[in-house]
């Protein structure tokens, strides 16, 4: 049984929302649970990012997490407009396993870094000189996995967590 | 085979040493540096244009005076419009194409340095024996065991007179290689008219690397 807390803060016309996904209840047999969270908001709502990029939990406008029985995990949107009763709603538990997931590159982004200047350090031609200017190229956050099976993302992705820490 | 030259610290000679070791194996040499870019380039398209899907590697890969290089780009926008990601597939096309692929990382602990890491082989890690320098160097060796690619060797550069190459090799778990210091190379490209005795160590540096990784190249022996 997975239980969600919530908590929000309004600014202005922005809302943060902020959730605690708690597993802690133990199932026999069920190592975790593969929690799919939406987030209720009756304006734009912008995804959790990691490095400027959307996290790798986000899936189509919900949230996609695993937590393994016995722990505790947080989520968190943010958006426009105000929030209904229940601003977090989980759609969906699943019992998973805690399998080790291949490393992607689009892992190694999200956990090191965009490399790439910000868009804004982009000087831009002005319209009235009518010359037309390059769109940056916008990186696809798509969780397709790596072929290679001998990789360990959860782990690689840990140390790479550390390593950004140092 | 894949084998990324890293460093960590800027201007401890990793583009002198790719561009040699380039010429010297008869590899191919991709200028991973999206950003600061320091390697020959042309008028043709570059690592930016591969990146954002304008053209394909070969296209971009041309030969300049021993060398062949695949160059990156040198404009904010063109490194903008590029996909990082997508580095991991072109090295991979070059590996079908040619028997050695040497990448020349940027500095740092980016994903612009992960990522060859991530797809190389082995990798060769440039230094000098410097305070500044060694610090830099263990945070990409750790890096390249995250990401699980081995240290081939650690090129020590510019050697002033002894260097402390034993403790190094204990602390980086690595074979060290020296090369000496050369105040009148200025610029990476130089080392391609230098004859003296960093391109020598260059040289020595290339056959031990060939026979380690039994690379089949046609070995050049000299310029």
């Amino acid at each position: 049984m997975v239980e969600l807390e919530t908590k929000w803060a309004t600014h202005g016309d922005i809302t943060f929302i902020s959730g605690q996904l708690d597993n802690r209840t133990t199932v026999a047999g069920v190592e975790a649970h593969l929690v799919t969270v939406e987030p209720q908001l009756d304006g734009e709502i912008w995804p959790p990012v990691e490095q400027n990029m959307p996290a790798a939990s986000w899936q189509h406008g919900q949230i996609q997490v695993t937590v393994p029985v016995g722990s505790i995990i947080g989520i968190g949107v943010a958006g426009r407009g105000k929030p209904n009763d229940t601003p977090l709603k989980i759609i969906d538990v699943d019992p998973t396993e805690t399998q080790e997931q291949p490393t992607t590159p689009t892992d190694i982004l999200r956990e090191l870094g965009d490399p790439r200047p910000a868009d804004s350090a982009i000087p831009r031609k002005s319209k009235q000189s009518g010359t037309q200017v390059e769109q940056p190229y916008t990186i696809e956050t798509t969780t397709e996995q790596d072929s290679d099976p001998t990789q360990d993302r959860q782990t690689i992705r840990e140390r790479l967590q550390a390593l950004a820490g140092r | 085979m894949i084998l990324a030259v890293t460093g960590g610290k800027g201007g401890v000679g990793k583009s002198t040493v790719a561009l040699g070791l380039g010429h010297y194996l008869d590899a191919v040499l991709v200028d991973a540096d999206l950003g600061t870019a320091n390697l020959p380039n042309w008028n043709g398209p570059t690592l930016h244009d591969v990146l954002a899907g304008r053209t394909d590697p070969q296209d971009a890969v041309y030969q300049d005076t021993g060398v062949t290089i695949l160059p990156c780009g040198r404009s904010l926008l063109g490194a903008r419009s590029s996909d990082p990601t997508a580095l991991i597939e072109v090295l991979e096309q070059l590996e079908d194409q040619y028997e050695l692929v040497l990448v020349d990382c940027p500095a740092g602990l980016a994903a612009d340095v992960g990522l060859p890491l991530y797809i190389a082989d082995r990798h060769l890690l440039v230094t000098t024996p410097t305070r500044m320098a060694i610090p830099n160097a263990l945070r990409t060796r750790a890096l390249g065991r995250t990401l699980e690619t081995g240290l081939q060797r650690v090129v020590l550069n510019k050697v002033d007179g002894s260097a402390p190459t034993e403790q190094l090799r204990s602390v980086l778990g690595a074979p060290i290689s020296t090369l000496p210091s050369d105040q009148s190379l200025t610029a990476p490209s130089e080392i391609l008219q230098e004859a003296g005795p960093v391109a020598k160590q260059l040289q020595a540096l290339a056959t031990q690397l060939q026979e380690e990784l039994n690379i089949d190249c046609d070995y050049r022996s000299s310029w």
